[in-house]
This record gives C-alpha cells, sequence and structure tokens, in this order.
C-alpha cells in the first residue's frame, strides 16, 4: 500500500522531468482510492501513432501491488489497431504486465514499456492476428488503418 | 477414427522421453535402487500383476530428493543447483544432463547461478534505519536480504514475493535481475525449512507430467495421492490381454493407472477412452437423457429418481412405471428388470448405430445415476448400523453387511455400466452379443433387487433380511464374474471392434 502512495507522491516532480514530456496525464482518477488509474500519453515518434494521444485505463490490486502483481492496464477500448492490443477491449499483450513483472517495477515503467510496444509490436505472439498480418504483408495500409482508426476515436471524443 | 489395427498402447506424449529412459544406464540403475521396494499389490484375476506403491507428496519429495542427489552425482553441483536446474528442465534430467555436458556455463547462465565474482557474499543482516526500496516501508531496524548482485529488499517484501512465486514452475529469482533463489536462502528467509519444501512440492505437477509412464496423480479430488510403477512390461501385457491395470491410493481410491480414470472393468482402456471421448462429444445431442427428471407417464408431474431402482411410484397419481421404459410398472413381473428395453432391441437387429450407441449411453447413464445414488445411499449406510445397534442392540461387526452389500451393489453398477460401453462396438448378430446382452440383463436384475433391499429403512426388517442381503450379494458376485468373462472373450475373440461404430 505504502508503496503506491510513495509512488504518486513523488510522481507530478518526475512527470515534469523532459525524461517524461510525453505523458501529459498520469494520476489517480480519485485521491482517494488508489486503485484506479488515468494515463494520456503522445504516441512514440517514427510510428504509426506519432502526432495521436492515447488513452490508458490502469488497475492496481492494492493488495497485492507490487510484490505479487503489476497493474492491469487496458487501452481505451475501440481505438487502438496494434498486433499485440485487443480491438474491442483495448487488453495489451506485453510480457511485463504477465510473467515478467516483478516489483522493481513501477507505474512508470510501465507506460514507458508500453510506449515501446506501440512503435514496436511483438509479432511473436499476436493478440489480433489479423493486424499482425496487415502488419507483416503490407507496412503501409497497418499505417493507414491504425492513423484511420486513432483519427476516428479523436472525432468521437470531440 | 481408430481402429483396432492401431491398437497398441504406447503413450503417444512422452514417446522420445520414454525411448530416452531405456537407453539411458543410469535410470535403470536407479529404478532398480532402493526407491524400489515396491508393494505386491495383487491385481487382475490371472497371474498378471501390476507392481506399485501409493507416495503422498511427502514420500514424493523424499523420492525426488534422492534422485536429485543421484544426478548431482554427475554434475558435482550443490544439490540447491541442482534443484534450480531441475526446476529449469521442468525435472526432465535427460535433457539437462544433456545439455549440461555440451555447454555447462551456458545452463549455469540460464539457471541464474552464475555469481558476480568480488562481490559480498549474499547475506540476511539487521539493518538500522532502512528504508526498503520495494515497499518504500522505512524501518528503525530490519533484516534486510542481499544478493551477490547488490539488489536487496527488506525480509517482509521477501517474504511476500517468494510466496507469491510458490506457485511457478521455475525457481524464484532476484527481484531484480535473473539471480536464483536456491532453497537454503528460501529457509534462511521464512527461518524453517518447510516453506523451500513447499516451493518445490509445488512444482511436482510438471514432474509427475514428465514422468507421466511412471507416475500418476489420483484423479479423486483433492486427493493429491501419487501412484508410482516403473512396472512397464506388465502394463503393457496387461493391456493387451484387455485387462485393467487397476491401482489403489492410500486413501483407498480405486483408479486406472493406464488412463486416469474411474475403474471401467469390465471394458479395456481403449474402448473405455473412446466411449469418454464418444460420451463427451455426443452428450450435447443426448443432453436429456442426463436429466434427472422425467414426466410420470400416466398424469405427466416431474417426477425426480431419488433411489437406485427403476420401480417408480408417482407421489401424484400414485402410478407405478418404469423408469427406463415408462410402461406399467405391473407387468415388469420378473423381479425389477425391464424387459421391454431388451424386446425393442430384438426388434430392431438392423439398428443403426447411432441408436445403438444412443441405446448403450442412455443405459450407461442410467447405471451412472442409479449408481451415485447409491453413493449417497451409502452415506447413510453408517447412521442405519448405528440405529441397529442403538436400538436393537446389534453388534457393530454383526451390522457390516450392510456396508458388504453397498460396496458389493457399487461395484456390480460400475461392471454393468461400463458393459454397455462395449455392448455398443459388438458385432450385433453374433452369438456372443445376445449372451452378454442375457448377462447383462441378469446382472442388472441382481443388482436392482439388492438397491432394493438397501433402501429399506425400518431397522427390524432391516435385520431380520440379513439372510436376504448375503444371498442377493452372492448372486451379485456371482453375475459379475460371469458378465467380466463374457466381455473379456468378447475383447479377445475380436467380436468387440471400434471399428463396429
Amino acid at each position: 500500500m505504502s508503496r503506491i502512495v510513495k509512488e504518486y507522491m513523488g510522481l507530478q516532480k518526475r512527470l515534469q522531468t523532459p525524461e517524461f514530456s510525453w505523458i501529459s496525464f498520469l494520476a489517480p482518477v480519485d485521491d482517494d482510492d488508489l486503485s484506479e488509474w488515468v494515463c494520456r500519453f503522445q504516441g512514440p515518434s517514427e510510428s504509426p501513432f506519432e502526432g495521436f494521444e492515447l488513452g490508458l485505463n490502469i488497475t492496481i490490486d492494492l493488495e497485492k501491488y507490487p510484490i505479487s502483481g503489476g497493474p492491469r492496464v487496458l487501452f481505451e477500448p475501440r481505438t487502438v489497431a496494434h498486433p499485440n492490443v485487443k480491438w474491442d477491449t483495448g487488453e495489451i499483450c506485453l510480457d511485463l504486465l504477465k510473467d515478467a513483472w516483478t516489483p522493481i517495477y513501477t507505474l512508470l515503467d510501465v507506460v514507458g514499456a508500453i510506449r515501446d510496444l506501440l512503435a514496436d509490436p511483438g509479432l511473436d505472439s499476436p493478440l489480433d492476428l489479423d493486424i499482425a498480418q496487415i502488419y507483416d504483408a503490407d507496412y503501409e495500409a497497418y499505417v493507414q488503418i491504425v492513423r484511420y482508426r486513432l483519427e476516428e476515436a479523436r472525432l468521437a471524443r470531440v | 477414427m481408430t481402429s483396432l489395427d492401431d491398437y497398441n498402447f504406447e503413450l503417444s506424449e512422452d514417446d522420445e522421453y520414454y525411448q530416452f529412459v531405456e537407453d539411458s544406464d543410469y535410470e535403470s540403475d536407479y529404478s532398480s535402487g532402493k526407491v524400489l521396494k515396491v508393494d505386491e499389490s495383487f491385481q487382475g484375476s490371472d497371474d498378471l500383476r501390476l507392481r506399485y506403491k501409493s507416495l503422498s507428496t511427502n514420500e514424493l519429495y523424499d523420492d525426488v530428493m534422492e534422485r536429485v542427489e543421484f544426478v548431482r552425482t554427475i554434475t558435482q553441483l550443490s544439490t540447491d543447483s541442482m534443484i534450480i536446474l531441475l526446476r529449469l528442465y521442468g525435472w526432465n534430467e535427460e535433457k539437462l544432463l544433456e545439455d549440461y555436458t555440451e555447454n555447462p556455463s551456458e545452463i549455469l547462465e540460464k539457471g541464474g547461478l552464475i555469481v558476480p565474482e568480488h562481490c559480498k557474499k549474499r547475506d540476511l543482516t539487521d539493518k538500522p534505519h532502512y528504508t526498503c526500496l520495494i515497499c518504500c516501508d522505512s524501518y528503525s531496524k530490519v533484516p534486510v536480504f542481499r544478493m551477490e548482485c547488490g539488489h536487496e529488499a527488506c525480509i517482509n517484501c521477501y517474504r511476500t514475493y517468494l510466496t507469491s512465486t510458490l506457485k511457478k514452475p521455475k525457481a524464484p529469482t532476484c527481484m531484480s535481475c535473473h539471480l536464483s533463489i536456491t532453497s537454503s536462502d528460501i529457509d534462511r528467509i521464512f527461518g524453517n525449512k518447510e516453506f523451500s519444501k513447499k516451493h518445490i512440492c509445488l512444482s511436482f505437477e510438471t514432474f509427475i507430467n514428465k514422468h507421466s509412464k511412471n507416475y500418476k496423480w489420483c484423479p479423486y479430488t483433492g486427493c493429491g495421492n501419487i501412484i508410482y510403477s516403473n512396472n512397464e512390461s506388465t502394463l503393457n501385457e496387461m493391456l493387451k490381454r484387455h485387462k485393467i491395470p487397476e491401482v489403489e491410493c492410500s486413501n483407498k481410491h480405486a483408479f486406472c493407472f493406464y488412463c486416469s480414470t474411474e475403474v471401467h472393468t469390465p471394458s479395456d482402456c481403449k474402448i473405455a477412452q473412446y466411449w469418454i471421448q464418444k460420451v463427451r462429444d455426443e452428450s450435447t445431442n443426448l443432453n436429456w437423457i442426463l436429466n434427472n427428471t422425467k414426466p410420470c407417464p400416466f398424469c405427466g408431474t416431474s417426477i425426480e429418481k431419488n433411489g437406485g431402482c427403476n420401480h417408480m411410484t408417482c407421489q401424484s397419481c400414485h402410478s407405478e412405471f418404469c423408469w427406463i421404459c415408462d410402461g406399467k410398472w405391473a407387468i415388469h413381473t420378473d423381479n425389477y428388470v425391464c424387459k421391454f428395453q431388451n424386446e425393442k432391441k430384438d426388434n430392431t437387429i438392423n439398428k443403426s448405430i447411432t441408436k445403438r450407441f444412443t441405446d448403450g449411453y442412455k443405459m450407461f447413464i442410467v447405471h451412472e445415476n442409479s449408481s451415485d445414488l447409491d453413493l449417497k445411499l451409502a452415506g447413510t449406510i453408517e447412521s442405519k448400523i448405528f440405529t441397529l445397534q442403538k436400538e436393537l442392540g446389534i453388534s457393530w461387526i454383526e451390522g457390516q453387511f450392510l456396508s458388504e452389500s453397498i460396496k458389493i451393489l457399487l461395484h456390480g453398477r460400475s461392471v454393468l455400466k461400463w458393459s454397455y460401453a462395449i455392448g455398443v462396438f459388438c458385432d450385433p448378430s453374433h452369438n456372443l452379443t445376445h449372451i452378454l446382452e442375457q448377462n447383462q440383463t441378469m446382472l442388472s436384475n441382481a443388482v436392482e433387487s439388492l438397491s432394493l433391499k438397501i433402501q429399506i429403512k425400518d431397522p427390524k426388517v432391516l435385520i431380520k433380511s440379513k439372510a436376504e442381503f448375503h444371498d442377493a450379494s452372492s448372486l451379485v458376485n456371482g453375475r459379475v464374474v460371469a458378465l467380466e468373462k463374457c466381455c473379456q472373450e468378447l475383447l479377445i475373440k475380436g467380436i468387440c471392434k471400434l471399428e463396429a461404430i
């Protein structure tokens, strides 16, 4: 419990540093409940996600975090077309969130790893087979789909 | 679909491993070693018996540790390192030794056993005014575990961490890098030896899967016992002769060692497995049979079968009918057996395969449900015996005929049930198939009448009919033997074939 409080306390200061300038927002939904978090960040440059803002919903099991389990992280559903993301739910397939989790990681590490995944998909274990195939066969088409979907989501938000 | 031609009993999974075991010298050395003080458990009727022993997880732990020691003498590593490597390899000793001889340092690296040189040794020391990097709690004084890599955390974090890694097959590692935490480290952190043992025991799942030829979990829910047998030649011979390698764990749970399912006498393993698969596939279509309630054929009231016998009496209109054929009970003169089911069978010799399966399945399910109900009845037997003792002053020993009877009843039902699986695959025109059906009828007869007796509630009537119990039980026993013999013959003569369906 104490660990997430410490992370929260140090977070705003760290978000000011240039290292994390790409994160526009990372905070709990409700200051009194540290189990539900929201994050918004800029898509990585030199990737189809460049120029778009992406949203994450983060759930933390306060009993388990950080020793027995990491956070549960989902993209906003139906926004991100990506080989390792389930379109309908926003579920992310990332080893860090599953088996490879160790208590040494923090929320910032997790968000960073997800951003890296966007730029560099893991094609050996895709969640969305169709997108993975398009990525493999016709990268340009993949870029178009990703950007079309993001644009669609952005318009829906306005 | 499988035919009897490929009727060989090699386990398809683990085949490779099995081959390897046969070739490797040390395995056979090991097998003939002291671990093999196997009980002389008799099994089957003829001369064939499967030697096996029942182990608890603790006993298996001792066995496995002996195994670890043995492999250790080859690699010259510490016991701790050996356990870590074996867990990394899912307890596949051959593969580990092969890889290890080829490239020891690579394997040690993989196992997280290469400790950085010139570093402070790992230790567990009390530190004053310490803030743990993992939980961010500040302590005035706390034991801190530190690895050679310099990564450290307070003892509370380590305890929680090690508890949460309990279920993973691999040995736990440092929270920040790949350096392995050994069993002795775990012992130090928890201050006792129980925990590291638990860690290892939980990884036995993979151990048993890897050695599934010789080790089998008891399939009963929550049992956790393990049967060990290295008597492979006998096993294969038994399977060839259509015998069931029946084993019993120390909790008295009997099961088939080959299939890891309930004892399916008189069906052999091939038919039983095919049957189970088939039933699983088809049961969605036939689910209505599974339904325990039926409308009364006379007034339509829903009736639940709550006793083992097929003689139903509707509580609403008081009409009596037969559970199997829905006909009036009055025409069932022949000692509680439904002849009309069989009559239907006789009329349609050229029954379609599906029909044959459906009929067989129906009978199978009827007896399975009845046997479940009998099992419930068995639960009440002890209290019945107690009533006998209390009300009539009968001694406990004297009351035991009830427990005996229920055991015989359950066995009879199981044999009857599985004989229907055989019946489905038999050539329907063959004379022996008719004999099988007659035998089934006779056993069914005997079983139903015994079941009816066991349902008697009045203690006075119970004790009076003790002799009848005895007669009915021995009748069931006799019928069981006859039916088993008949099935055996059908299997050996090849009249019962899987391609028949």
